[in-house]
């Protein structure tokens, strides 16, 4: 028996070891292809740099917290955070508080999801061959790899400080590097992208370049970077980069002729709700809207200011959720002739800070008729409004719509005052106004969803050829570029460059677009939280109907909070389970802080 | 009738690869909804070989001997093929001539013992090499009307992945006695998991998705034992059966860097666990509950001074106590309550489960009745975070749950507005959320009457109406939905018991008609 036995083991193994038999199990993916072997062509290498690109998009889907933008901005003092007592991330962002202890999972896995596109980029692409390339095309794949993961390492910088820094696809259990490593990094990168990104790829609408990151790209984010690195930790260099070397960059950048980036004729136009279906100019008609009065119309997407977003595609997936968590919201929660032409579709998340309305309003060197003021924020509900702020407001204060009257029993910290660069737009379906697109992108291109939430298409902005003109005369102390800006805005030169000038310029001009707090952040990096909370508390709100003022959470006012984290936010607490002993907490959101906001906690 | 189509360009530029779903310029939804099909095509390539070796003696030893190889395509060369053995025997003692003295009421006794291995290859195809998926894109047009290709790498490969085998050693008898009527089965089991395949969660930091792994081993060992009873009296007939087994489930060991597959944080409702809900870890039941355990209610301020006396401290950031608050334990004494004091706060496996049947026959009357029921296993119930807001939705029976005062009930806290830590516990899972969840459940009874047996001259064979309950009566004390939950958590397939809602099995009424020609 035994010899019977062992006779079958043997046959097994003869069977099974014959090469024959075991390539009957040999399959081919003919869904996906193998990490070993690919790209094996120039069109393979350009796809793998395209997903580094990609990867943006899940950050401006999901959760609030996922897009950086927005944290920033209702973090700052440009707004309030707002929304219903359910909206527990808006509280909590605007509070520099934790609405649960893994809101960053999401954002924080899309970043290294992106770091790792990038690095299989990098390494994959230096591996193959010179010959597969057209020009200097291996270059160009390269310098945008590089530029893309300076652009996700900045993220995380600004946002966790510091963070394990993985430059290569073999990823082990690591710790958080130190910030000087993480600047060196990015530093690195963006000199690289300089380098291999070929000059010729400035603005462009051509098929295939438009929304790519250029050279110019990569120095206005250097100078982005160096300007936090160097304020918020008080050094005159990054990684040995220096001064002369971010202006020459900027200046390089600034220049039309050669990166073809430059300023639009007027400001507003650089945003959808300029946007002539919603002002009927598409349908040759006039609907008497704000932009028709000001003959505003939008340039689209892919403005020649914008130096570097994130792209959105009609017919593609992926969508920019920022209007919508930026949005206003009446009780129908959908756009009619007292929100039009917004979309009211939202939860009322973001209401402008009304003690900067107020400043903006008052100061001699801006005041309402720079174009820019009208053009950023809107009012509503003239009753009300007149009433709240009748000891500075003037009769003629433009109230856009004076009907609107958002949502009186969810509403939290309504101001009356709303963002509009940003905001949800929508626009009727015709000439006649009998009927509503909830978003007017639906209007443009039948195939983008008709609904407010998921049809919004517009950029998400990070830098604006406006911003490093600013940059430029932040770091000579010159006045040319903010007078380009003051001119456009119809408003006059300053004739010298002060400090407090060009803080006052920045803030206006990039009003409610999410640059606010980091610019508070470097320019006082242990007062910024002081500045904030000083600039926002006792202004007014109306809590769900109820008029009253912006106040303080008792024992962690935003000061308080500032102090402790510095403005950056919390690892999400399952990656530090899952990186056992090696990630730590950032400060504020240690153990023993009382950092989570849950509903119910407001101060009113 | 005839289908054809054309599209061109596929992503891969090859004639292999010229599904539909690989058509460049991605298929809209409709379009795929209108091929009737998802975007995979996945693979079954199993290749088997098997020798088997039968050897009986007179119907009274038996023997019997297996070899398998499997080979499976979704594993990398090398690490294709699983060798599974196994070897059973049997004696059947009633056969032996020194057994004659029992024939009077001993009609069958056989005893058995087997050891065997079985293999488990049902993963999803090339985890074992590094995918680049397709599937992403950007758009880089003005018109922002013509989205490209992005292709990313999107696993990280374990090209080691090998077969999971489930080894089991099994002794036990089959026995007849008195006619045929009893029968007796009793079995000794001792089941192990080996090399299991898992896909344990995997930190952010490497940027793709987890791969599966071998992580691990499992033992499942216990008893089982059914009886049955067949018999007639005149017209009548019955019969009854009834068995019952007992479990242990116990992780042996877990094989990665921390020993550990970590389970869902937030399985109770939001921001509750700040550790695992649940875990496998060895020597511990697979997916067992894991959270702060409490000792009862404080009922009264006395209990509370006394408490405070004794020189135990509250939870951190709630130095006072309430009548009605639960009294925590901090397992280490350290003054804190945090991941150190979490312990196994339940086990989602039943320790005993039986079933049970009845059935009868009377003429052209027919009745039965079937039912089955486990013991010793936990439920961890999560419909709504519980005292946020009063506006929340929950289940009445919860209202009936908290404490009202002195005496009221020692198991659940008191209502409170807010978030409070009778709940969230310093944001660790907690026994609030747990119950015993044993019970009994009648599944069906059926009473029926074949008209034929009173009418002899009907066309039909037969022409039986009956009336069938099933689901009709549960005994349990645990107050949710459905005691059963055989669910856990999603996207873990090995936790269980944890019921976030769901659809509780039906109580259904029935009659009927069967003919038979």
């Amino acid at each position: 028996m035994k010899k019977i036995l062992l006779t079958l083991a043997a046959c097994l193994f003869v069977l099974v070891s014959c090469e024959k038999i075991d390539s009957l199990l040999d399959t081919t993916n003919y869904q996906k292809e193998d990490t070993e072997s690919y790209p094996t062509n120039e069109k393979g290498a350009e796809r793998l740099v395209n997903s580094a690109y990609s990867t943006m998009h899940s950050l401006y889907t999901g959760s609030i917290f996922r897009i950086n933008l927005f944290r920033r901005m209702i973090a700052s003092d440009d707004y309030y955070g707002g929304g219903s007592t359910s909206s527990k991330e808006t509280t909590a962002a605007d509070r520099l508080l934790a609405p649960s202890m893994d809101e960053d999972n999401s954002p924080w896995k899309s970043y290294y999801n992106g770091l790792h596109r990038c690095n299989f980029a990098l390494e994959a692409i230096a591996d193959m061959d010179d010959g597969l390339f057209t020009g200097d095309n291996k270059n160009w794949f390269l310098g945008q790899a590089h530029f893309m993961r300076a652009f996700y390492l900045w993220e995380l910088a600004e946002r966790y400080e510091t963070f394990p820094l993985t430059l290569s696809t073999e990823v082990e259990n690591m710790p958080k590097a130190s910030v000087d490593e993480i600047y060196a990094a990015i530093a690195a990168d963006l000199v690289d992208a300089i380098n291999l990104i070929p000059a010729k790829y400035g603005y462009s609408r051509d098929n295939n370049l438009a929304g790519r990151a250029t050279k110019y790209a990569a120095e206005a984010l250097m100078g982005r970077v160096w300007l936090f690195y160097t304020g918020f930790y008080k050094k005159d260099n990054m990684a040995g980069i220096t001064k002369t070397q971010v202006i020459s960059w900027l200046e390089d950048c600034a220049n039309t002729s050669v990166s073809k980036f430059d300023l639009e004729d007027d400001p507003r136009e650089i945003w959808p709700y300029t946007n002539e279906y919603s002002s009927g100019v598409a349908y040759g008609e006039d609907f008497g809207t704000y932009v028709n009065k000001e003959n505003l119309h939008w340039v689209g997407n892919h403005s020649k200011e914008t130096i570097w977003g994130v792209h959105f595609s009609l017919t593609g997936s992926g969508y920019n959720r920022l209007p919508e968590w930026i949005g206003m919201r009446n009780s129908a929660q959908r756009p009619d002739k007292d929100s039009y032409p917004y979309a009211a579709g939202s939860n009322g998340n973001a209401s402008v800070n009304p003690l900067a309305v107020q400043e903006w309003y008052e100061d001699p060197d801006y005041g309402p008729t720079d174009k820019r003021f009208y053009g950023s924020i809107m009012a509503v509900k003239e009753s009300s409004l007149r009433k709240a702020y009748a000891s500075w407001m003037k009769d003629d204060f433009y109230v856009e719509l004076p009907k609107f009257k958002g949502h009186d029993s969810k509403e939290i910290e309504r101001t009356l005052f709303y963002p509009k660069k940003y905001q949800a737009v929508a626009c009727y379906t015709d000439g006649t106004k009998s009927s509503l697109y909830n978003n007017f992108f639906h209007a443009i291109n039948g195939s983008v969803s008709n609904n407010p939430k998921s049809g919004n298409k517009n950029d998400a902005i990070y830098i604006r050829f406006a911003d490093v003109l600013l940059m430029l005369d932040e770091l000579k102390e010159t006045v040319t570029g903010m007078n380009r800006l003051r001119a456009r805005a119809g408003l006059a030169p300053y004739d010298s460059y002060s400090f407090e000038r060009l803080q006052k310029e920045r803030r206006w001009e990039l009003f409610t677009e999410g640059m606010r707090f980091n610019d508070l952040r470097r320019w006082y990096p242990e007062t910024a939280g002081e500045i904030i909370q000083k600039n926002q508390d006792g202004g007014y709100i109306e809590f769900k109907g109820k008029p009253t003022t912006y106040q303080e959470l008792p024992g962690r006012s935003f000061s308080q909070r500032y102090a402790l984290t510095r403005g950056f936010w919390m690892i999400p607490q399952e990656q530090i389970g899952l990186q056992e002993g090696m990630l730590t907490q950032n400060k504020g959101f240690e153990d023993n802080d009382d950092y989570l906001f849950v509903d119910g906690d407001l101060p009113y | 009738m005839s289908v054809n189509g054309t599209r061109s360009n596929t992503k891969f530029g090859t004639w292999n690869s010229a599904n539909l779903s690989s058509i460049e310029g991605a298929l809209t939804s409709d379009e795929h909804a209108s091929m009737g099909g998802g975007n995979t095509v996945p693979y079954y390539n199993l290749l088997s070989f098997f020798g088997r070796f039968n050897y009986s003696y007179k119907d009274k030893y038996l023997f019997t001997a297996i070899l398998r190889a499997d080979g499976s395509c979704n594993f990398a060369k090398g690490h294709r093929w699983g060798y599974f053995p196994s070897v059973s025997a049997g004696w059947v003692v009633t056969e032996e001539p020194w057994m004659e003295s029992t024939k009077g009421w001993l009609d069958f006794f056989k005893i058995r013992g087997s050891w065997g291995q079985n293999g488990n290859c049902s993963i999803s195809n090339f985890q074992y090499n590094g995918q680049i998926s397709l599937d992403g894109q950007y758009d880089f047009t003005y018109g922002q009307t013509n989205p490209v290709i992005a292709a990313y790498p999107q696993n990280i490969p374990n090209r080691d992945l090998t077969w999971e085998t489930s080894e089991q050693l099994a002794i036990g008898f089959d026995s007849r006695y008195f006619r045929s009527r009893l029968g007796v089965i009793f079995d000794w089991y001792r089941k192990d998991t080996k090399d299991w395949l898992v896909t344990p969660p995997v930190m952010g930091i490497v940027g793709a998705s987890a791969p599966s792994i071998n992580g691990g081993a499992v033992r499942n060992s216990g008893v089982e034992l059914s009886f049955t009873w067949n018999d007639s009296i005149g017209d009548f007939r019955y019969s009854v059966g009834l068995n019952g087994s007992y479990n242990k489930n116990n992780v042996l060991y877990i094989n990665n860097a921390d020993g550990i597959i970590h389970g869902e944080k937030k399985i109770i409702s939001e921001n509750v666990a700040k550790e695992d809900g649940f875990r496998a870890e060895p020597g511990k039941p697979i997916g067992y509950f894991l959270g702060m355990a409490s000792e009862g209610i404080f009922q009264n301020q006395k209990q509370i001074d006394e408490y405070n006396a004794a020189g135990y401290t509250f939870m951190n950031g709630y130095e006072k106590a309430e009548p009605g608050d639960v009294i925590w334990i901090d397992q280490n004494g350290d003054g804190k309550y945090d991941e150190k004091d979490c312990v196994e706060i339940g086990n989602p496996h039943p320790d005993f489960t039986m079933g049970f049947n009845l059935s009868l026959q009377w003429k052209g009357f027919d009745f039965s009745v079937n039912g089955s029921g486990a013991f010793g296993q936990q439920v961890m119930q999560s419909y709504r975070e519980f005292a946020l807001r009063d506006t929340q939705n929950y289940t009445n029976n919860l209202l009936a749950r908290y404490w009202t005062g002195e005496g009221s009930t020692n198991k659940f806290p008191r209502f409170s507005a807010g978030s409070h830590n009778n709940f969230k516990c310093n944001s660790y899972n907690s026994d609030i959320f747990i119950q015993d969840a044993d019970y009994i459940k009648i599944r069906n009874i059926t009473l029926g009457y074949d008209l034929k047996s009173a009418i002899k001259r009907l066309p039909f064979q037969s022409l039986r109406f009956f009336v069938t309950g099933q689901n009709l009566f549960t005994f349990t004390k645990y107050d949710g939905m459905d005691p059963e939950v055989g669910s856990g958590a999603p996207g873990y397939s090995w936790s269980s018991g944890i019921d976030t809602g769901f659809y509780p099995s039906p109580k259904v009424y029935m009659a009927g008609v069967s003919i038979k020609f």
